[in-house]
């Protein structure tokens, strides 16, 4: 603990160069530019099955059970596609270490994981009490982007997925979801479920 | 927050000014291309890997007491009674005829195929090599089975095959097995698409082709779709995207999402690719059984709970499709149970320890039955579904790979023993691309060893021995893939 | 570094060219070196190949300036009398590569620097610098297994600099007690270590007779694991505990000193050994089971013990240490032949004392994981005639359960341990410049009381884990 306590002496200053940053929460004014400064290292890990699993029990408020279940014989995290999300099987084929990189089919995967969990809740909350599409009403249309009930939805969804407030251009990209390509409005249950699954499938959420 | 400058950091700033030095050494790898093959010319191949040590002396290599001639010795090795060896007329192989169970766990055993039998049906395209491996560690033999002992730097066969035939293909190199026989080769330039796409779960790999087809309730794919493209918009315009652009784990992600994800859905591989029969699939998921699952299953009536044929049913769906040109499939350590009984054992070949005869046969069974139903299906299905291509078979190799050989002893005179792993042994192919109905090498019978012969000339000699080098070579250049290492084995092609 | 392979083209090739004493060797002149320090030197430092030999531009510069002379007495001169030469023409010396880290025998052994940033200030990131913000998510993820809420986020974000500091290892505090931590990520650390087999455990569906065919519990494996490298405890015990970690019927950890015995209805699942012959989770019921199996020289045990404890492969020429006169091939194996002989004169040396220890006696399976006097003498005919040592990291032992000690408390140990941990957070090996820091994690050990949980506290103030 000594130790530890030194090591934490040294660097105050360097957090503290970093204290003047949005630290993740507080949402950032996007320059507009793509010339902000890129990672340094950008040796970014990704959530593997276990973890993808718990975070979106945790942003979504689901079971276990409830995240995904693929054509009800089995977990997708833990029995059909776990190696595919980067968890390991021992017992199974002898895959003692979890692959260090994402296969050709982890993006499908990690689409049907988050799309049923995002369906699941979005049942959940149609039929008792809301808790995570508590602005909407799941049996109408979907609202206008300048409807209230849209910004509170696309944020409560952001803080829960990526912990943080979208942009206001988010806001405005995920607007396309209210409606279909024929610009008619969509059920505000396809609405949310499809920006759930929009945001809880970038790669925002799968890597850190 | 540990921060040293020291030597190191300067040496690390001189070397960013060899930059251009570096970058276009880089490039010239990533460039590299060892031929791209246009679906006509392209070769198929199938790894069937032997988990625990198949013994050739067990299969295709027999000897018999008599050849012994010495009583005494004979009763001291894994030799099999002259009558129980069994030729088929017009086969230059042969092998035992059935073993009946006995030892440790006989009355558990279900010997449900013959060696003989399978000989009868394919000496014509069987080629046994005779060899000896480098390890006796089942991981590392099983390692060095499929890299060639590091042969052609690094890559595993899976890995330049997928290179040579599979840079078109959207997963060339599938990998179902297991241990050793997964563990990716060691070449930091091989290119991402080649890089094996592990398999754990057969029966529900199909699930994998489509990001929403089976989700319950989600929602039109057309939605679906404009979902898809802004979240696109959306990574690529948020700060973290920005931020990460160039962090290879994202980059590689977003590939497969963007290039290879599309095609896999418009060519509606779930459908296609689903082992699992009607009556398990409730219609509320819109998910169909493969077309081909009827022809399957008239080979492989146990795929529903054995995981080695469900492997190699979805080896020739990915192979028919055009998704990959290589597929390894693997034993299980887990047993299996047929009608009560064992059909296979646990460890796989590796029960040889508590009972070699006996692990052997019925092990050699249960992988020859795999065998047979690949080149009876592949025989019957023309590539691609195209009559034009010819069938699958014509393009097609069977790779038996283990991990090592087993003791050629016994206890004086047992009818039931245990083996531990040895180095020598040999290996079985299936294939029109090489000589068949022939053994290349030999076995003294006084040992039960075997030894090697001169891959390019065909000759055998007691003095020779073929390495995993050797047997790497031999399948490489029957493939056409070419490395400077390679060992000529010219004498063993068709 | 074999220099085994020398043999094969030395005209003047004498008895000690035939020793792979290489790799020590290198490290005794360089011994600040990253393949000295924070990684294992092989046989690639100078050859392409050991069988059959070639070298690479700086193997074959080495074999030039020793000009035939005695290896052992001339190497670190020869070793010097090159450093200034760029033997694969890449731009940086021999020496500059050795401190670096990369080959000084292959061009394309580079190491490219991190770019300087440029752009904008990034809004969102410490771009170059410790990020206390993304330091702070992945913790959590890694050690929790969820990321922080936005609530979280966003008061750990309204800390002051310091405080983001603590709050980082406060998260990590609360993590490594957390389910996730100890139940899921490191559970799933051990089981290259453990490799269970459910045929042969304690969960296997297979029965003779009502029996279950149980050949050992691994679970008793993986709680040895679990509880060392928790709780602050000293990680050296997974080579020297003489207890083992069952359940209480609250399911919490139980210590239990003394012998276990098989369940009911199985061959094995218990701790038959009696205490004074353990070493931790090398004489687990299922290590030696799995491992030994059938051996009479158990070579795959003690390699497995080599490999996954002190990160040295041999099958990859990593922790090659000849002992004089070895191998032996005691067991009359061939392992005295040329290909074999360079591994195998470290490896058989370890092997002996392993030699004592039951796999599987298929006569007496209650024998599974006990210790038998005359094992070796029995099992192996040339054992008493030959008496061999048992050796481990040049250090001569008289029992295995000295042997784990040894390891237990070398730099090896100590950095295989770092070494897994730094992999688990950062997602890759050390590169060059991390090697700094991961040394002084791995270092660090002793003083922090070989805690897990310790070193696991330093990681995540490296440069490595928090600089996006």
């Amino acid at each position: 603990m000594i130790m530890r306590t030194l090591l934490r002496s040294l660097l105050p200053a360097l957090a503290l160069a970093s204290g003047c940053r949005d630290g993740g929460a507080g949402g950032t004014e996007d320059t507009g530019s793509d010339e902000v400064q890129r990672a340094q290292r950008g040796e970014l890990q990704w959530k593997r099955n276990a973890a993808l699993q718990r975070d979106l029990m945790r942003a979504l408020e689901l079971p276990e059970d409830g995240v995904c279940n693929e054509l009800g014989r089995g977990s997708c995290t833990r029995e059909i596609h776990h190696i595919s999300l980067g968890g390991a099987d021992p017992l199974r084929i002898g895959l003692y270490e979890p692959l260090p990189d994402t296969l050709v089919s982890t993006p499908i995967v990690l689409e049907r994981v988050v799309m049923s969990a995002c369906v699941n809740r979005a049942n959940l909350d149609r039929g008792g009490s809301p808790v995570v599409f508590t602005e909407l009403d799941l049996g109408a249309e979907a609202p206008a982007p300048d409807d209230e009930a849209f910004t509170a939805t696309i944020t409560a969804l952001y803080r829960r997925l990526l912990s943080r407030d979208p942009e206001p251009q988010e806001l405005t990209t995920l607007g396309g979801l209210a409606v279909d390509d024929a610009g008619k409005p969509v059920s505000a249950h396809d609405f949310a479920v499809l920006t759930c699954f929009a945001i809880g499938t970038s790669s925002e959420f799968l890597f850190f | 927050m540990i921060n040293k400058i020291g030597r190191r950091q300067m040496l690390l700033a001189m070397a960013g000014a060899m930059g251009t030095t570096a970058l276009g050494s880089a490039l010239g790898r990533a460039t590299e291309r060892e031929g791209s093959t246009a679906d006509k010319d392209r070769k198929l191949l199938f790894v069937l890997c032997a988990t625990g040590g198949a013994s050739i002396v067990d299969s295709f290599l027999p000897v018999t007491r008599t050849e012994v001639d010495d009583d005494a010795l004979a009763d001291t090795l894994n030799v099999y009674d002259d009558a129980k060896i069994i030729t088929p007329t017009g086969s230059n192989i042969r092998c035992p005829g059935y073993v009946e169970p006995a030892g440790l766990l006989g009355g558990l055993y279900e010997l449900g195929f013959s060696l003989d039998g399978f000989l009868a049906k394919h000496y014509r395209w069987m080629t046994v090599l005779t060899q000896e491996c480098t390890s006796v560690n089942h991981n590392v033999g099983q390692y060095r089975s499929v890299n060639g002992a590091g042969i052609n730097r690094g890559r595993t066969l899976m890995e330049a095959m997928a290179l040579r035939h599979g840079e078109d293909l959207i997963i060339p190199n599938c990998n179902m097995a297991n241990d050793g026989y997964i563990q990716p080769g060691v070449d930091p330039t091989l290119p991402a698409f080649a890089q094996a796409e592990i398999i754990a779960s057969p029966l529900g790999f199909a699930a994998a082709m489509d990001g929403v087809k089976g989700v319950l309730g989600a929602p039109d794919r057309a939605l679906v779709e404009r979902a898809r493209g802004l979240r696109e918009e959306l990574d690529d315009a948020s700060m973290f995207g920005k931020t990460f652009a160039d962090s290879p784990r994202r980059q590689r992600f977003l590939t497969n999402r963007r290039e290879v994800q599309p095609r896999l859905e418009a060519a509606q591989m779930m459908d296609r690719l689903t082992l699992l029969p009607p009556e398990l699939l409730d219609p509320k998921y819109g998910v169909m059984s493969s077309p081909l699952l009827p022809t399957l299953t008239g080979k492989f009536s146990n795929l529903l709970v054995d995981p080695w044929e469900s492997q190699a049913a979805l080896s020739v769906l990915l192979a028919y499709y055009g998704l990959s040109c290589v597929s390894t499939i693997g034993l299980r350590q887990e047993p299996t149970f047929g009608n009560e009984k064992l059909i296979t054992t646990p460890i796989a070949f590796d029960f040889s320890h508590n009972d070699h005869r006996m692990a052997q046969y019925l092990m050699w069974g249960h992988v020859l039955k795999a065998v047979d139903a690949l080149v009876d299906l592949l025989q019957q299905l023309d590539y691609l579904g195209d009559p034009a291509l010819g069938k699958m078979w014509d393009r097609s190799m069977i790779y038996v790979a283990t991990d090592f050989g087993r003791d050629k002893t016994r206890p004086a005179g047992a009818e039931s023993w245990g083996t531990g792993h040895s180095l020598n042994n040999g290996t079985l192919i299936v294939s029109p691309l090489l000589k068949g109905n022939r053994v290349f090498g030999g076995i003294d019978p006084m040992t039960c060893e075997t030894y090697g012969f001169d891959g390019s000339t065909g000759d055998s000699a007691p003095s020779l021995k073929c390495s995993e080098g050797h047997i790497y070579s031999a399948i490489a250049q029957a493939l056409d893939i070419e490395f400077p290492e390679r060992i000529d084995m010219s004498a063993l092609l068709a | 570094m074999c220099l085994l392979a020398f043999a094969g083209v030395s005209v003047a090739a004498t008895e000690a060219w035939a020793k792979p004493t290489g790799p020590r060797a290198f490290c005794e002149t360089y011994a600040d070196a990253p393949e000295c320090m924070g990684r294992s030197i092989t046989c690639n430092k100078c050859h392409l190949s050991t069988q059959p030999v070639a070298w690479n531009s700086f193997g074959g510069a080495l074999f030039g300036a020793l000009n035939g002379a005695a290896f052992d007495d001339n190497i670190a001169s020869a070793l010097a009398s090159i450093e200034d030469d760029d033997s694969d023409g890449d731009g940086l010396s021999n020496r500059e590569e050795i401190e670096l880290g990369t080959d000084p025998g292959d061009p394309l052994s580079q190491w490219m620097p991190r770019p300087t940033p440029e752009g904008a200030d990034n809004p969102s990131y410490a771009i170059g610098e410790y990020d206390p913000s993304y330091a702070h998510k992945r913790v959590r993820l890694l050690f929790c297994g969820a990321s922080p809420s936005y609530q979280e986020a966003k008061a750990f974000a309204e800390l002051d600099g310091g405080a983001q500091i603590e709050a980082i290892h406060d998260a990590l505090a609360e993590c490594l007690e957390s389910d996730f931590w100890i139940d899921e990520a490191l559970m799933s650390l051990a089981h290259p270590k453990i490799r269970p087999v459910k045929a042969l455990g304690a969960e296997t569906d297979v029965l003779i007779s009502g029996y279950k065919i149980t050949l050992a519990d691994y679970q008793w494996d993986y709680r040895l694991w679990q509880y060392l490298l928790s709780g602050d405890r000293d990680a050296r015990e997974l080579l020297t505990a003489q207890y083992h970690i069952g359940l209480d019927d609250a399911g919490n950890w139980r210590k239990i000193d003394g012998i276990i015995s098989n369940p009911p209805m199985g061959f094995g699942g218990g701790q038959l050994l009696a205490p004074e012959y353990r070493a931790g989770m090398l004489t687990t019921q299922w290590n030696l089971l799995l491992n030994i199996m059938f051996a009479a020289v158990p070579r795959v045990a003690a390699g497995h013990a080599y490999r996954e404890y002190l990160g040295l492969d041999l099958s990859l020429s990593q922790g090659v240490r000849p002992v004089a006169g070895e191998p032996l091939d005691i067991d009359a194996k061939g392992v005295d032949a040329a290909a074999c002989a360079q591994c195998h004169s470290t490896l058989d040396p370890l092997s002996y004392a392993f030699a004592y220890y039951e796999g599987i006696d298929l006569k007496h399976l209650n024998r599974t994981g006990q210790y038998l006097p005359e094992r070796p003498s029995e099992r192996i005919p040339g054992w008493d005639a030959a008496q061999p040592e048992f050796v481990v990291l040049d250090r001569k032992v008289d029992s295995l359960v000295e042997l784990a000690r040894e390891m237990s408390q070398s730099r090896e140990f100590q950095r295989n341990l770092a070494h897994m941990f730094f992999v688990y957070a950062v997602g890759h090996e050390p590169l060059p410049d991390e090697l700094d820091e991961f040394d002084a994690i791995w270092t660090a050990m002793p003083a922090d009381g070989y805690s897990a949980n310790r070193l696991l506290h330093r990681l995540v103030d490296t440069d490595a884990f928090g600089i996006p």
